[in-house]
């Protein structure tokens, strides 16, 4: 066993705990990372860009969303559930994050919405030499915040695991975390402040059951991100942590398909009619690119599945036309690959996944998700939706064929038909990209305790403190989970240094 | 060796002869791009990513032999293009989305994007259509969308293995990574030792496990982490003592072990997921049987005295191991033990017919001449009796030797007995009062001992009643099937309501049928019965096997638990006194004699710092040769089936208490240890540093 020391601990290096690890460092304390993966960036790795208002690009790009605008917004949109002074620091942070991000060497390519009805607040990071929005732009952001703490004496550790949180059983004072290297040796290090920031427990569904109800494989299909196991919430919650409510980041998926197959998802996500097992519409589709709103209407239905359902006739249409809502980040814009991915997916014999087989679990395996069929009758045999209920559904819905939708509203040109000589479905789930809390916070980040008292020393950030949604995530201000763990991790940076040079802080 | 010396980025670095540039800006903490290449293997050349400038030319820094006074430039802006491009080509036909992904964080792809900042293709994408090849495999699993074809697999397969059956294969124009014909790796006669993914640098290998395994299952299932497959390995070369002495490094009755271990191993062993797990027991128990030679007495040696002085109460497996690992850190070590023969359960408890005396005799007289002194007939009272009078430290490992009953109606009569009462009175060569027809109340490995004693001792009716129903009870299977055969009545599904007497003499149990059951918070029975299903089952003994506790009370000096175990600091064997360790079944209550022996090294080692050591108990008794990681085809392997236990037939069980346990055949014990995927081997595979290696630390 060895012994060292740190003013500030901050476990995992995921996106707030590299902004955090950062921010100390830049006001001089001396700063240790543990990190269980062997990589930073966590799971914003995948991501593309983060939310910001008021920057100077939405200002280059005229955009005039403000940030009293953005706050109000916010705030009635959580019902007020949120913590205003939190949200508010955040958001009047967000610009100069930007900023921040910037003196490192980052570029941006521009501010972007993540959907039509959504506000431009997400800020796409550049990969350089390429004028194109990616998937997994925003790890490049990783890589020169990594530089950044190494050139600021940050040590970092890889494939270290934090086993416990010390604390003074007397003054209740965090006083260092007991860690183990890849080889399995105990390291004791002492620290006076520590900053939890360990990404949520998106990958443990144990405790995704516990605290959220859902069932993961079995009603829920979120990603996991292996080593977001929940170490972060029970170190704190084992160190006197109060437990707050938490919340998928809700989306939905076609098992199977969404990951692989992206023009079959991309088409069968489009607007046109989604149903339930019972064969009734559930929802304006329109509103399916707001994901999160999409993944709630799935929640409530039987099963908590829905269908999509479109015929030839309307692959048809989107061959001239091209689909009607294209994704930024998947850029699927036509149906070219329609066929050959479909055969592709069903060589894969129909009985085994296609593709990423056991991340989403041995349930999925064996599980169809998509299916074909020359009637509509058949297609029902096959999904178990109910086939008299879909029959009149069907009609009803073509009778309002490029016009007004009598039931929802839905805009006239999405109202397509579904007639033709062959019929498609595909089944759609919840899923979601993580766990938002598990601890609860003031608005400086402290971790607070039963009775509403911070744990003198213990911060936290990113998804494990994440409790600024409500009960649905924000996909109308896009960018928020990623800028919220910038953001968070960086003012629980500074905020664990102001703490020890204060005079709350007693040696 | 001849000693190179070059210039990598204006540093000077020195190589081993023959060494490749790559390697040796490596070894100088100096990264260069990389992912085909691997420091186990030969290099291919196929990534493009350790491209160089070596006198204005581009080389591949891997086919690059270092030469003396050669000057590299590793970095500029024309090797950052030829590099993005090289990713580029690798990234067209790799999925976009990570996130589901079980390598996530742990790839050197995702690793190598952020530090080349190329995260995606600029060019077009071009999805694999050759994925579905071999998807469906044991242990191993194939999600070959993610593969970017650097073979580092098919090299790791033939080069480190000598098995060689991975190859570049092509189909409709498109290369990718299978086997000879697509067989499966079963058909192909793969051993499963993973090596291909160990080395591979994306999520496309994996094993078939959560995502955190342990690398040798069976050795962390291990509670005393017995290297497992490195004797299994010994006993398959026939290097038998050596084998044996692997063990005793870790814990000092390999023999004992061999009979009646309850092998958490196996449960673990990945073999299962072929077809079933080695017979570890059964290996080690042949190896400890013909350990000739007894490497481990030459090998071992007690360090100088300390002067220190160590008592210890109860002589069972963890008092005895804890023994024996203070007394070689040269404490001074008595042991006390209540009873007359020492050994705890393995005398006292285990029947005789599992677990021959004369094994446990042997292995603890092995302790004494190591200089483990025991006084039996000697019971310890309270810890004032022997702390500082004169002893520095006190271990509590006085097990937990009381049968407990549960006080139905008529518990109190006087032939209704507890297991351990029966067990340890036979064990002390004493006849227990019983009639013709017993009943134990248990369903229980306890319950099986003293069922199969009491036929030993030639009960005519022997019954077992237990609530849970067939095919859940607790015991092994292998007791359940044997006390069948023996003539135990198993009642399945039923709760017991009282003991029912006619006078003086007991006349059976009552039963009901029990339709649910649970325990709740504090192990408290929820029962759900039927009603009018009461029964009484007729006999004139009963015994209870429903559990054992400690006999500790205040007077013996520490603070016990609301139970009565004996309280211990949360991790630690320390007690409420200082200088008072208590470890074993005293403080879990009755497990697994492995678990004990590993508590008793645990407590050990702890003492040791107490009285001034360094605590470190680890001994390395035998050579740590490299094992050979070239194992070569072998053909059939995933179908090799498991060698039976090999027991006495059963009139010969039924005559009395010999043992009826009997260790492979040399035949049995090789083709056994054959069966071994030998994880192990993995760890001997070196991991390719990334760029997050090489930040300072
Ligand atoms: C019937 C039975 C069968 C079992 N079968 C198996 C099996 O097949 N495989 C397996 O792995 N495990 C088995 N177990 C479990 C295993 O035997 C125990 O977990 C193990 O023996 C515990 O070791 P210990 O040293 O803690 O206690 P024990 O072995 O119980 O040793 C404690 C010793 O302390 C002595 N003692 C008690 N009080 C005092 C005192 N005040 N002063 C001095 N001495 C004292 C006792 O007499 C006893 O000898 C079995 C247990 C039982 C009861
Ligand atoms: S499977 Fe892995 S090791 Fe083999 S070629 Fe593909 S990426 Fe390389
Ligand atoms: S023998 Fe080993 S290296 Fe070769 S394919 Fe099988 S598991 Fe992989
Ligand atoms: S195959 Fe061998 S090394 Fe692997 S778990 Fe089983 S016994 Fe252990």
């Amino acid at each position: 066993m060895s012994k060292v020391e740190a003013d500030v601990v901050v476990i995992g290096a995921g996106a707030s705990g590299i902004a955090a690890a950062v921010a100390a460092a830049e006001k001089d304390a001396k700063v240790i990372v543990y990190e269980k993966g062997s990589t930073t960036g966590g799971a914003a790795n995948m991501g593309m860009g983060f939310f910001a208002v008021e920057s100077r690009h939405q200002k280059a790009q005229m955009i005039d969303l403000t940030l009293d605008q953005a706050f109000d917004f916010f705030m009635e949109y959580t019902h007020w559930h949120a913590d205003a002074r939190l949200v508010r620091k955040y958001m009047a942070q967000s610009a100069d994050t930007i900023e921040w991000i910037e003196s490192l060497g980052v570029e941006f390519l521009g501010v972007y919405k993540y959907f039509e009805k959504s506000f431009p607040t997400w800020h796409v990071v550049k990969v350089p030499g390429s004028n194109k929005p990616t998937e997994r732009s925003a790890s490049v952001m990783f890589k020169a915040l990594t530089d950044r703490a190494v050139e600021l004496d940050v040590e970092l550790n890889f494939q270290h695991t934090v086993k416990k949180i010390q604390k003074d059983p007397e003054t209740g004072r965090i006083t260092g975390v007991s860690v183990v290297d890849e080889q399995g040796n105990q390291i004791d290090c002492e620290c006076d402040t520590l900053i939890v920031a360990a990404g949520g427990f998106g990958n443990n569904p144990e405790m995704i059951k516990q605290m959220t109800g859902y069932t993961w494989g079995e009603d829920l299909f979120s990603f996991r991100i292996p080593g977001d196991d929940g170490d972060g919430v029970n170190l704190m919650w084992d160190a006197g942590a109060v437990k707050s409510p938490v919340n998928v980041e809700l989306t939905y998926t076609t098992p199977g398909i969404t990951d692989i197959f992206k023009t079959l998802s991309e088409t069968m996500r489009q607007p046109n009619l989604m149903v339930n097992l019972e064969g009734l519409r559930i929802f304006n589709e329109e509103t399916m690119q707001n994901t999160t709103f999409t993944g709630n209407a799935i929640s409530r239905q039987t099963g908590k599945t829905a269908f999509t359902i479109i015929s030839d006739e309307i692959i048809e249409d989107y061959k001239k036309t091209g689909l009607d809502y294209i994704t930024f980040h998947h850029n699927i814009k036509t149906v070219d690959k329609w066929q050959s991915e479909i055969d592709a997916y069903k060589s894969g014999g129909e009985s085994e996944t296609a593709g990423l087989s056991d991340l989403h679990g041995e349930d999925e395996t064996g599980q169809v998700c998509f299916w074909e069929a020359n009637s509509l009758e058949e297609l029902c045999e096959k999904t178990g939706i109910n086939y008299k209920n879909l029959q009149a559904t069907i009609e009803e819905y073509n009778d309002c064929e490029g016009s007004y939708d009598t039931l929802f509203n839905k805009h006239p040109k999405y109202m397509r038909a579904i007639k033709g000589k062959k019929f498609y479905a595909a089944i759609h789930r919840p899923c979601g990209y993580g766990t938002l809390g598990g601890v609860k916070t003031n608005d400086m980040l402290q971790v607070l305790d039963a009775e509403n008292k911070p744990v003198p020393g213990m911060y936290s950030a990113g998804f494990d403190a994440c409790n600024i949604f409500g009960d649905s995530y924000c996909f109308l201000l896009p960018g928020n989970t990623m800028g919220w763990a910038l953001n968070s991790g960086r003012m629980a940076g500074y905020n664990a240094v102001d703490y020890l040079d204060s005079d709350d802080f007693v040696e | 060796m001849k000693e190179i010396k070059l210039e990598i980025d204006g540093i000077e670095v020195s190589a081993r002869e023959g060494q490749s540039v790559l390697n040796a800006a490596l070894d100088a903490g100096i990264f260069i791009p990389n992912i085909c290449s691997h420091p186990d293997l030969s290099p291919q050349g196929e990534c493009k990513l350790c491209v160089v400038e070596l006198r204005g030319e581009t080389v591949l820094s891997c086919r690059t032999e270092a030469a003396e006074g050669m000057k590299v430039v590793t970095k500029s802006e024309h090797l950052a293009h030829l590099r993005n491009t090289a990713m580029e080509l690798m990234l067209a036909s790799h999925p976009h989305d990570c996130t589901s992904c079980r390598s996530y964080l742990n790839c050197e792809l995702q690793s190598m994007m952020q530090y080349l900042e190329s995260v995606h293709a600029r060019l077009r994408s071009v999805p694999k259509k050759n994925i579905k090849w071999n998807t469906n495999n044991p242990i191993i699993l194939r999600e070959m969308e993610r593969c970017i074809q650097c073979g580092r697999c098919v090299r790791a397969c033939r080069e480190l293995r000598d098995v060689g059956i991975l190859e570049y294969r092509v189909l409709d124009g498109e290369s990718y990574i299978g086997t000879a014909e697509n067989k499966t790796l079963t058909e192909a006669d793969c051993r499963f030792c993973g090596a291909c993914v160990a080395v591979c640098p994306t999520g496309a290998l994996q094993m078939d496990e959560e995502t955190t395994y342990p690398v040798v299952p069976c050795r962390a299932a291990c509670p005393a982490e017995v290297d497992i497959p490195r004797y299994v390995r010994l006993t398959k070369e026939g290097r038998y003592s050596e084998a044996t002495t692997v063990i005793r490094e870790k814990v000092p009755f390999p023999l004992a072990l061999g009979h009646v271990c309850n092998h958490v191993c196996e449960t673990e062993c990945r073999r299962k997921e072929l077809n079933e797990a080695v017979s570890i027991r059964e290996i080690k128990l042949f190896a400890a049987q013909n350990d000739r030679a007894e490497i481990w007495k030459t090998n071992h040696k007690n360090k100088p005295a300390t002067g220190r002085k160590v008592a210890i109460a109860g002589s069972g497996a963890c008092g005895l191991t804890a023994a024996y690992y203070l007394s070689a850190k040269g404490h001074e070590v008595k042991v006390f033990e209540r009873l007359p023969v020492a050994g705890g359960m393995m005398s006292t408890g285990i029947p005789e017919y599992r677990l021959p005396r004369d094994v446990v005799e042997s292995e603890i007289s092995a302790l004494r001449e190591n200089g483990v002194e025991i006084e039996t007939s000697s019971s310890v009272e309270s810890v004032e009796d022997l702390l500082g009078k004169p002893y520095d430290a006190v271990l509590l490992a006085v097990g937990a030797s009381v049968g407990k009953k549960i006080p139905f109606p008529g518990a109190d009569h006087p032939s209704v007995f507890a297991a351990l009462d029966i067990l340890r009175s036979v064990s002390l060569g004493e006849t227990p009062p019983l009639g013709k027809s017993v009943t134990v109340l248990g369903g229980g490995n306890v319950a099986f001992d003293a069922a199969r004693v009491c036929t030993r001792l030639g009960v005519e009716k022997v019954n077992l009643v237990c609530l849970e129903p067939e095919g859940a009870m607790l015991a092994d299977d292998e007791e359940i099937q044997q006390g069948q055969e023996e003539g135990i009545t198993i009642f399945n599904s039923k709760s017991t309501l009282s003991l029912e007497a006619d006078g003086d003499a007991l006349m059976g149990v009552k039963v009901i049928d029990v339709l649910e059951f649970s325990f709740g918070p504090g192990g408290k029975l929820n029962l759900t019965t039927k009603p009018g299903s009461e029964q009484i089952i007729p006999s004139d003994t009963v015994v209870f096997a429903v559990g054992q506790k400690t006999d500790l009370s205040e007077a013996m000096g520490v603070d016990l638990t609301p139970f009565g175990f004996a309280a211990v600091r949360e991790g630690s064997c320390a007690t409420s006194r200082e200088g008072v360790f208590a470890a074993g079944d005293t403080v879990t209550g009755t497990r697994l004699l492995i678990e004990a022996m590993a508590a008793g090294r645990k407590a050990a080692s702890e003492m040791d710092i107490f009285l001034g050591g360094d605590g470190n108990i680890e001994e390395i008794l035998t050579s740590r040769d490299t094992p050979e990681g070239k194992i070569g085809i072998n053909e059939g392997f995933a179908g090799l089936e498991r060698n039976p236990v090999n027991f006495i037939d059963l009139d010969e069980r039924l005559k009395g208490f010999t043992g009826i346990h009997c260790a492979y055949t040399a035949d049995q014990a090789k083709s056994e240890a054959e069966r071994c995927l030998q994880c192990d081997l993995r760890s001997c595979i070196s991991k390719n540093k990334t760029w997050t290696d090489f930040i300072k630390q």
